[in-house]
């Protein structure tokens, strides 16, 4: 399968590959480290899912973080909504290190975009999963859902 | 012999209200059986005798605290509650006459508050008091006697000291009768304070109608009388008039005896609403509207209120207030009548809420002209859009125009015109750009999926439209704009912009209102925000030589992006610290949703009401609940300036602080917490291979130390490593999670505190009164707030320094001491080499990690090189003039550093070089610049350029120096921008002198531009 990893955090991202590569050796996967560029890849490359992180800079910073103005919060909700608009068979798993967003009151859980997004694209829409370094859940999830979508093509 | 006393027949109602001592069930049981006839007498008999009773006691009360307790009366519809109403009217019609004839009086009365304030009194006095003459009696108090002495009153003579509901609408009251509020804001501030803790919708639905006179439909009548059935007769006569009058299109073909009750009590009680209903005659109805919508008398009187309807003269905001004053004085006079459908109508989202607005302006203008529509030769128009469009091209006054527009486009979304109602947008917005505040943009998005508006963008002029209220889009209209442009660049074969040709109209107009550069950062064409911006240039530079009419607003766009690339460049160097905020977004945000407080603040000081006058504790004085006792408080604010102060102050450093995307919170999640922290405070000790990641099955032993030393020690170096990961990661994920945050209540340990202390809150209130623009107050609160936020971030990094560091450093040691345990050797060479490495580095990155914590605004914070500012500079101007290449030789103080003033400089330098490229003659002239920082605080700079032409720099520079002397250059700094010599002078400004002189060099040919500033963070 094609799998295109949408992320702008390099430890995050090696560590994922690593992952997906060791798991998957037959799979191909391409990266991407911001908003554009994923979206691009996508567009050319039709992976079959997409493995995507929620916060994303609009365009790659040489130093992220030192001026994080760039950085859209919810980038993985606009991946979503333009990447059903380019009409191609695949899937996305949002993979986030993060399991809150913004700040109460007007917090909004992972559980809670995961809801709101399965709802608003359910024909492309996973599901959004935690990772840590500190443990390895994600890792199972990203299995069971390589699997489920293997078996649906 | 004794008189055998009479035995009087015993009337049954009266019997069981006797019995129940006049309780409300009984009353109930008694309308509902008894006939208008049998009602109206036990009225009439019960009234006398249980008018303190808590039933009784509220219908016509002489003072606030004989106003009944809040009671839900079972109504069962509409026609019963108008049956109630028509019987407690009835009963009470003298005093609903003269409520009647007291409106009329303060219509005759105009702006003469005194006597309006007067004939309140005397109302309330003779008849009742009632929330709806409250109003006008608290409206004209303030406009007689100031806002402080209204406030007093309200405190002395309406507030009651216990649990009533009323007190929280006499503070609303007293809010809408201040003068210069917006109802919007007024219904803002009831949401966040009050409806947010009501469980019921009928309550909040009846407070905003008591303090607003919001229209009502027949669903929210019966809810509100349901509530109302006890409270003062003239508001439940307002609140069945106001059904009358919002719903004359719909009521005029039901056939109701309840509702002709009504009717003849608002025509036996004289009420001019009667009278316009009756002239009229019937002409209203759901499928026409009468165009024009407004009569000659309607279009001079919202010419004399609204001075200027085309609203070049009134923002949003003051277009709302002005309206709103005339209707928030008198709510049911002819005027306010006028007023309010003006605003109703603005503000309507479908045909039926239009219809209400435009109700109340039909009865008002039957009753002044004594004429009906058609009598005033106004037409039937059916509501169909095609029609009504039709109307459009031939309306003439703006407002009549731009409410035509409002309702062809509420009528084109009800026929699922989406694509027609955006081209009108379009075609309406080109003639009158303001008009666009009248496009339903909630209702369209309501019926209007996205799909449907990118599908319709195969028309340029439909991306142009979105991009006229993209502001006023929910969610994202930046998003929505973009994919309305892709699509239409996709229908003509298009990639990007810039491949279109460039022609005048629509095509020019969606290059330059669609694709602007929020919208095209979102285009895949572009790898860079530079990218973009390149695009944005080449679409500027070719529509300024397409469209010469608007040649200039597209060079000033390139110059401002120019401008700040290079400005942003310069910034970038000089960037340590990564405390910051989208400020701009926040001040957006501000100017928008605490401009309502503000401006009711600068009401006050007007009042003498300043601020920290006050004591600034607050006095609870009432609390509401419908039936559920204690479960929310209700403050009244004791010192109402104070507390808009505060709540101004509080609220905005908090949106700095907190906000979820653009607060400094924010930043520090997508700038130190999102990875970078971990991976900061990790890479030391994963380079020195002191750490191991997890796997699947926990945290994998290091091997990397076998190779090192011999198996077994290697391994259990390994093990403990693992063990040490684990416990490291912990200890990272707590000081990400629990420390690097913005301290708040669910974030105790947040090393960052940014709360504002009561003494800063009242320090920084006393700016109030100097600051007369919501403007003004943003930028002296972004100063003082960057100010404090620097020294509290001083804390902050001393946290890192002596709470986070040892938190790491205790974990090497225990890492060291668990090796030494483990393998019995006090010490191993390169492992312990490793450790020492380790703790080097680590020292140094959380020596980084406090440097971070300083503030990294995109201004001028940091000290930056006078050198850096001129080379910047010129730069700006190399790219606005490809062919000017000057020569350029600094001399003097060149080590001059600045933390302040940077943008002004900028401009001064930009302005002398454009100087020297207009009108030098030379592509390539020499320019020395000689600085001198001598004297404290004080920054004299000499600007010299080559001068072929003596003459005419002789002339241009006594010119100049009039221009300076006389204090001309200030009325020519608006358009000059060719010698910008002005701009030069107005910088140098000290005691209100510029110190700018410029002369020529006749020896060496040169014209010199000396300037002296006075700066004080040289």
């Amino acid at each position: 399968m094609k799998i295109l990893l949408v992320e702008d955090h390099l430890a995050k991202r090696m560590a994922i590959k690593d992952f997906v590569l060791k798991e998957f050796p037959d799979d191909t996967l391409e990266e991407a480290d911001c908003l554009i560029h994923g979206l691009r890849k996508a567009r050319d490359l039709e992976p079959d899912y997409i493995l995507l992180d929620m916060s994303l800079p609009n365009y790659p910073s040489k130093d992220r973080g030192t001026r994080a103005t760039d950085m859209r919060p919810f980038a993985g909700t606009e991946f979503l909504r333009r990447i059903r608009r380019m009409n191609f068979d695949t899937k996305v798993l949002i993979v986030s290190m993060f399991e809150t967003f913004g700040v109460a009151p007007s917090l909004i859980t992972l559980n809670g975009l995961d809801e709101e997004m399965s709802e608003r694209y359910p024909d492309i829409y996973l599901s959004a999963i935690h990772y840590a370094t500190s443990n390895d859940e994600w890792q199972s999830h990203i299995k069971k859902f390589h699997s489920a979508i293997e078996a649906n093509k | 012999m004794a008189r055998r006393r009479k035995k009087s027949i015993t009337n049954p109602f009266h019997t069981a209200v006797r019995q129940s001592n006049g309780s409300p069930n009984i009353v109930n049981d008694i309308f509902k059986s008894a006939s208008w006839n049998q009602f109206q007498e036990v009225l009439k008999w019960s009234y006398p005798r249980y008018k303190n009773g808590s039933f009784f006691c509220g219908f016509a009360p002489n003072s606030s605290s004989q106003l009944a307790k809040w009671i839900h009366f079972p109504f069962e519809s509409p026609s019963e509650a108008l049956k109630w109403i028509a019987a407690t009217s009835n009963f009470k019609s003298e005093d609903v006459a003269k409520y009647n004839s007291f409106v009329l009086q303060v219509e005759s009365f105009g702006n003469n508050f005194s006597d309006i304030h007067e004939a309140a009194k005397t109302l309330t006095a003779e008849t009742m008091m009632s929330y709806t003459g409250l109003g006008t009696l608290l409206y004209s108090l303030s406009k007689v006697h100031g806002l402080d002495y209204q406030r007093r009153w309200m405190n002395k003579n309406l507030f009651v000291p216990n649990s009533s509901f009323a007190n929280v609408l006499f503070y609303f009251k007293g809010i809408a009768s201040e003068s210069g509020r917006d109802p919007e804001d007024i219904l803002g501030t009831m949401f966040a304070t009050l409806f947010v803790h009501i469980d019921d919708p009928e309550f909040a639905r009846m407070i905003s109608n008591v303090v607003l006179n919001t229209p009502v439909n027949l669903v929210d009548f019966v809810e509100i009388a349901k509530l109302m059935a006890n409270q003062p007769i003239v508001d439940q006569y307002e609140l069945a008039a106001n059904l009358i009058c919002s719903n004359q299109h719909s009521l005029r073909d039901i056939n109701d005896e309840n509702l002709s009750l009504f009717w003849n009590c608002m025509v036996n009680t004289g009420d001019w609403r009667a009278q316009g209903i009756r002239n009229i005659a019937d002409e209203l109805t759901l499928e026409h509207v009468n165009i024009p919508l407004s009569d000659h008398h309607s279009v001079d009187f919202f010419n004399d209120l609204l001075k200027d309807p085309t609203g070049a003269n009134l923002n949003d905001r003051e277009f709302r207030t002005t309206l709103a004053n005339k209707f928030l004085c008198s709510q049911s006079t002819p005027a306010s009548y006028l007023s309010s459908s003006c605003y109703l109508v603005k503000s309507s989202n479908s045909i039926e809420e239009f219809q209400q607005g435009i109700a109340r302006r039909e009865i008002a203008q039957a009753f002044n002209s004594k004429l009906s529509p058609n009598q005033s030769g106004r037409r039937k128009v059916s509501l169909t859009f095609d029609d009504l469009a039709h109307e459009l091209d031939a309306a003439i006054p703006p407002l009549e125009k731009r409410e035509i527009f409002r309702l062809t486009c509420l009528s084109g979304i009800s026929e699922g015109r989406f694509f027609d109602v955006l081209l009108c947008l379009y075609e309406t917005t080109q003639t009158d750009k303001n008009a666009s505040a009248y496009f339903p943009t909630v209702a369209f998005f309501n019926q209007c999926s996205e799909d449907s508006v990118i599908d319709a963008s195969t028309d340029p002029r439909v991306p142009v439209a979105i991009s006229r209220i993209k502001h006023d889009i929910p969610e994202e209209g930046n998003d929505l704009l973009f994919l309305s442009v892709e699509q239409f660049l996709d229908r003509m074969g298009l990639h990007k912009p810039s491949e279109l040709n460039a022609l005048p109209g629509q095509v020019s107009n969606f290059l330059f209102e669609a694709c602007t550069l929020d919208c095209l950062r979102q285009s895949l064409e572009f790898g860079s925000k530079l990218e973009v911006e390149e695009e944005r240039l080449t679409l500027l530079q070719t529509l300024a030589k397409a469209d010469l009419r608007n040649k200039e607003n597209y060079e000033r766009e390139a110059h401002k992006i120019i401008g700040q690339q290079t400005v942003d460049e310069l910034l970038q160097r000089y960037e340590v610290g990564k405390i910051h905020c989208d400020e701009k977004a926040i001040q957006e945000w501000a100017k928008e949703e605490l401009a309502a407080k503000f401006f009711r603040l600068q009401d006050f000081i007007d009042a003498d009401l300043l601020p920290v006058e006050r004591d600034a504790d607050m006095e609870f004085l009432s609390h509401l609940s419908s039936g559920k006792d204690g479960k929310f408080t209700f403050k009244v604010p004791n010192s109402e300036a104070l507390s808009i102060a505060s709540s101004l102050i509080t609220e905005l450093a908090n949106k700095y602080a907190l906000d979820p995307r653009h607060g400094i919170d924010s930043y520090l999640s997508l700038g130190m917490r999102h990875g970078e922290v971990e991976e900061h405070l990790r890479t030391p000790l994963s380079n020195r291979q002191l750490l191991t990641s997890k796997g699947p099955t926990g945290y994998e032993a290091s091997t990397y130390w076998c190779g090192t030393f011999t198996e077994s020690i290697g391994e259990s170096i390994g093990e403990t490593i693992a063990n040490f990961s684990e416990l490291y990661d912990k200890a990272l994920k707590d000081i990400k999670d629990e420390q690097i945050q913005v301290r708040r209540e669910d974030k105790p340990q947040g090393i960052i505190d940014l709360e504002w202390q009561q003494h800063e809150i009242l320090s920084f209130a006393a700016t109030f009164a100097k600051t007369e623009t919501i403007e003004d107050f943003l930028e002296e609160f972004s100063n003082t707030y960057w100010a404090l936020v620097d020294i509290k971030l001083a804390p902050s990094r001393e946290k890192v320094l002596r709470e986070i560091a040892p938190v790491l450093n205790a974990l090497l040691d225990d890492l060291q001491k668990e090796v030494e345990n483990q393998t019995g050797f006090s010490r191993l060479g390169p492992f312990s080499d490793a450790i020492t490495r380790a703790r080097e580095d680590l020292d140094t990155a959380i020596q980084e990690l406090a440097s971070w914590h300083n503030v990294a605004r995109s201004t001028d914070t940091e000290p930056i090189a006078l050198l850096d500012i001129i080379s910047a500079t010129q730069k700006i101007v190399a790219r606005l003039y490809p062919r000017f290449r000057p020569s350029l030789d600094i001399t003097g103080d060149t080590h001059v550093s600045l933390t302040s003033s940077l943008h002004v400089l900028i401009e001064v330098f930009k302005a002398l070089f454009i100087n020297v490229y207009e009108h030098s003659g030379e592509d390539r002239p020499e320019i020395s610049v000689d600085i001198d920082a001598a004297v404290d605080g004080q920054l004299v700079v000499e600007f010299s350029s080559t001068c072929t032409d003596i003459e005419v720099g002789e002339a241009a520079a006594e010119l100049a120096n009039a221009r300076i002397r006389t204090g001309e250059y200030e009325s020519r700094l608006p358009k000059e921008g060719g010698s910008g010599l002005p701009k030069v002078a107005r910088a140098t400004v000290c005691d209100g002198q510029p110190n700018t002189v410029v002369s020529i060099d006749r020896d060496n040919s040169l014209f010199c531009v000396q300037m002296t500033f006075s700066l004080l963070h040289l």
